[in-house]
């Protein structure tokens, strides 16, 4: 009867000894309070699905707070970047979000990745400011955020406007859509169907797909039927490579459309051949903007190599807009509520009019100074102007490209109206 | 600090319960139910559409008050698991758990693409909270600390109370021999319908105690890794068929989930980017610690029937 020897006393302890591994755990990094630190969080997927989105943006994330912290930092202060890992998962984001709003004290935070929707209810109410890099969907605009929710993204709804002209300019006045089963797939579709027909196109048929499956025949057989000129395919590298290929060999399509989750180098080596050849597509893009210039440079520079993928810019904005909201602040504002001086803040510097700002350690050196002398500031980010509207999103350029001789060719960037 | 405390609580407290019913089902009847998740997103979006307002992207605006919200949540996985108990109780142990399996995967991609009625993959926001306009947010924690604790303090009870009363003495038996069980003129399959719903029913009200608490609730929560098995690991480590240890497995495994986060602020950044991957790891050597040493659990069970006979 071994089971004599348990009893009540066990679970008291063990229960105890629960909440002391947790109370720890929670107390272990009490923010001893520093004159001179500046901290802000950043909460971004380092694993799950998007860990390898995750780790290119945390460097550009670092780059942003190494520059800031060259020029000076936001009224002389040390700017320190604290990571949450939101794990890709909804209740792991809430969590993390949970950490940098209670544990961390942090009044403004560059992120989600995604998932802005779940963020707000911890941020919003304890005034905090969350700037997402890359949560692209329409709905951000319109969440109940107290103002609190930004982002350096353009929404689907910009892009799928591009993408919808894109497709009537090229002389399609046909076309179907196969998209992603996700938030970004089914929210590029309805604004691209929307300016497409708008542009007096006509879309026969519009599917939805889910990754990793072996055959796509179906969805794509259904989506041919009244002949259209064009299938505007919106996804990711991986099962689009075998959607393209399915639709080419049962002769089903021959042009495509692509938004920025296929502009990948690996879409055209995998298909091979020509097929591709002259094919159109659109993406995040600021290819002529001296800011992304001295950006790229300066990437190279400490990580030897380009971005590895999107967004690593829009992060830096990120923080560079509110380390410049934070010297516009003020000491005092920053006293009583961080967060709010923050937010009312932010469109100050990142907004026209004002002497313009470029995203270089000069630049912001520039830009302390002038905020210092309570100066008008408009900073240009490195992924487009950032501006932010009302509502807290921004335009960022939209590149097309084409597929000339193989390889992914900037045409020209369109700047939103 | 103790706001993040708190936070932590409630999350232990909703995976403590939905841990509970599933000691209910593996540790007192033997049911080896992998579809954890199905009746945990049931119980969510059951209480979710009920209580929304009115909205064009989804069923709902029926705009009904939380208590009826956490009946239905409670309701509609049980009538959902009585009707899968039909076939899949015919199954024992590990097939049984399979066909549980499918069943997850068959409502989970029924929610990701009946839009018209989940919103899809985009899913619900806006969820009411109770007495959120009353309660400074700041403070709202607290509040809703009573009601996970509380739900989570009932659910104990009324688990513990049947399980130790003579139809839980049924149920461990058919845990421990079925055919046994059978031979002394009970009707298993019956016994097990009654534990599969019961429990199941315990779940879907853990899933209404989420959505409640985030106001959100996307089919991405529920994918099997955070709805199904990590409920197994908090029943593995906290001692299958012991619900105080059910229990503390639950915050205990939580601390550690969420808990790893902190350590990246000790290591240097190099290794800080894998910490990610450490978690994984930490929770990797805790199920094998667990089972090397105590496979029983860090509390263990009673085996009152086969004990008896020894």
């Amino acid at each position: 009867m071994s089971s004599k020897k348990f009893n009540k006393g066990r679970f008291g302890k063990c229960f105890l000894a629960t909440m002391m591994v947790a109370l720890v755990f929670s107390f272990i990094n009490s923010p001893g309070y520093c004159e001179e630190e500046m901290k802000i969080g950043s909460l971004i997927p380092m694993s799950g699905d998007l860990a390898a989105y995750g780790k290119c943006v945390q460097q550009g994330v670092n780059l942003a707070a190494k520059h800031i912290n060259e020029a000076g930092g936001p009224l002389n202060m040390k700017l320190k970047v604290v990571f949450r890992d939101s794990q890709t998962d909804p209740t792991a984001l809430r969590d993390s979000a949970e950490k940098l709003v209670n544990v961390d004290k942090v009044p403004a935070i560059v992120g989600p990745m995604i998932r802005s929707d779940v963020a707000t209810p911890v941020t919003a109410p304890n005034h905090v400011v969350i700037i997402s890099p890359s949560n692209t969907p329409t709905w951000v605009t319109t969440l109940k955020d107290d103002d609190y929710t930004f982002r350096t993204t353009s929404s689907d709804a910009i892009q799928g406007k591009v993408l919808g002209k894109l497709a009537w300019e090229r002389n399609y006045k046909t076309a179907s859509i196969l998209y992603i089963n996700d938030p970004y797939g089914g929210g590029l579709a309805e604004s691209c169907k929307e300016w497409f027909e708008k542009s007096r196109g006509k879309i026969l048929g519009q599917a939805s797909y889910d990754p990793g499956k072996a055959s796509y025949k179906m969805q794509l057989k259904e989506l041919a039927k009244g002949n259209p000129d064009v299938l505007i395919l919106i996804g990711y590298p991986e099962s689009g490579t075998v959607i393209i290929r399915q639709a080419l060999s049962e002769g089903l399509f021959s042009q495509f459309l692509f938004p920025d989750g296929m502009q990948s180098q690996q879409i055209i080596d995998s298909v091979g051949g020509n097929y591709l050849e002259g094919m159109y597509g659109t993406g995040p893009g600021a290819a002529e903007n001296p800011s992304y210039k001295s950006y790229l440079k300066e990437f190279n520079k400490v990580y030897g190599a380009n971005p590895a993928t999107a967004y690593s810019e829009n992060a830096y904005d990120g923080v560079v807009v509110i380390a410049l909201a934070i010297q516009a602040a003020g000491k005092d504002a920053l006293k009583t509520d961080p967060g709010k001086a923050i937010r009312d803040k932010l469109r100050v510097v990142a907004n026209p009019p004002g002497e313009k700002i470029i995203a270089s350690v000069d630049g912001f050196r520039k830009a302390f100074r002038l905020l210092a002398e309570g100066k008008d500031i408009d900073y240009e980010g490195a992924a487009g102007s950032i501006d932010f509207d009302e509502h807290g999103d921004t335009m960022t350029p939209i590149l097309v490209w084409k597929i000339e001789k193989r390889k992914i060719v900037p045409v020209r960037s369109v700047i939103p109206d | 600090m103790i706001s993040y405390f708190v936070s932590f609580l409630i999350m232990g407290s909703i995976y403590a319960m939905a841990a509970l019913a599933l000691n209910l089902q593996w540790g007192f009847t033997g049911l080896m139910n992998f579809g954890i998740g199905a009746f945990y997103m049931l119980g969510a979006y059951t209480s979710a559409i009920l209580t929304c307002p009115a909205t064009t992207e989804h069923l709902g605006g029926f705009g009904l008050p939380l208590v009826v919200g956490f009946a239905g949540a409670a309701l509609v996985p049980g009538v959902v698991a009585f009707l899968i108990g039909f076939p899949a109780l015919r199954l024992r142990g590990g097939t049984f758990a399979i066909a549980l399996l499918a069943i997850h995967e068959t409502l989970l991609l029924t929610v990701r693409n009946e839009s018209w009625l989940t919103n899809g993959v985009w899913g619900i926001r806006g969820i009411p909270r109770p007495f959120f306009e009353v309660i400074n947010p700041r403070h709202y924690g607290y509040f809703y600390l009573i009601i996970a604790g509380g739900l989570l303090i009932l659910a104990y009870l009324a688990i513990t109370k049947s399980v130790g009363s003579p139809w839980g003495r049924i149920l461990r038996g058919i845990s421990e021999d079925e055919d046994l069980t059978s031979m002394s003129g009970k009707n298993c399959w019956s016994y097990k319908m009654q534990s599969f719903v019961f429990g199941s029913m315990v779940m879907g009200i853990a899933g209404a105690t989420y959505v409640h608490y985030t106001g959100f609730v996307s089919p991405q929560v529920f994918n099997p890794l955070m709805s199904t098995f990590y409920v197994w690991l908090i029943v593995m480590v906290g001692g299958t068929g012991n619900n105080k240890g059910v229990i503390v497995g639950a915050f205990l495994v939580w601390a550690i989930w969420v808990g790893s986060d902190f350590l990246t602020d000790f290591v240097p950044a190099a290794v800080a980017t894998r910490i990610g991957f450490i978690r994984m790891l930490f929770v990797g050597i805790i199920l094998t610690v667990t089972i090397l040493t105590r496979p029983q659990g860090i509390l263990s069970r009673k085996r009152l029937i086969a004990d008896w006979y020894r």
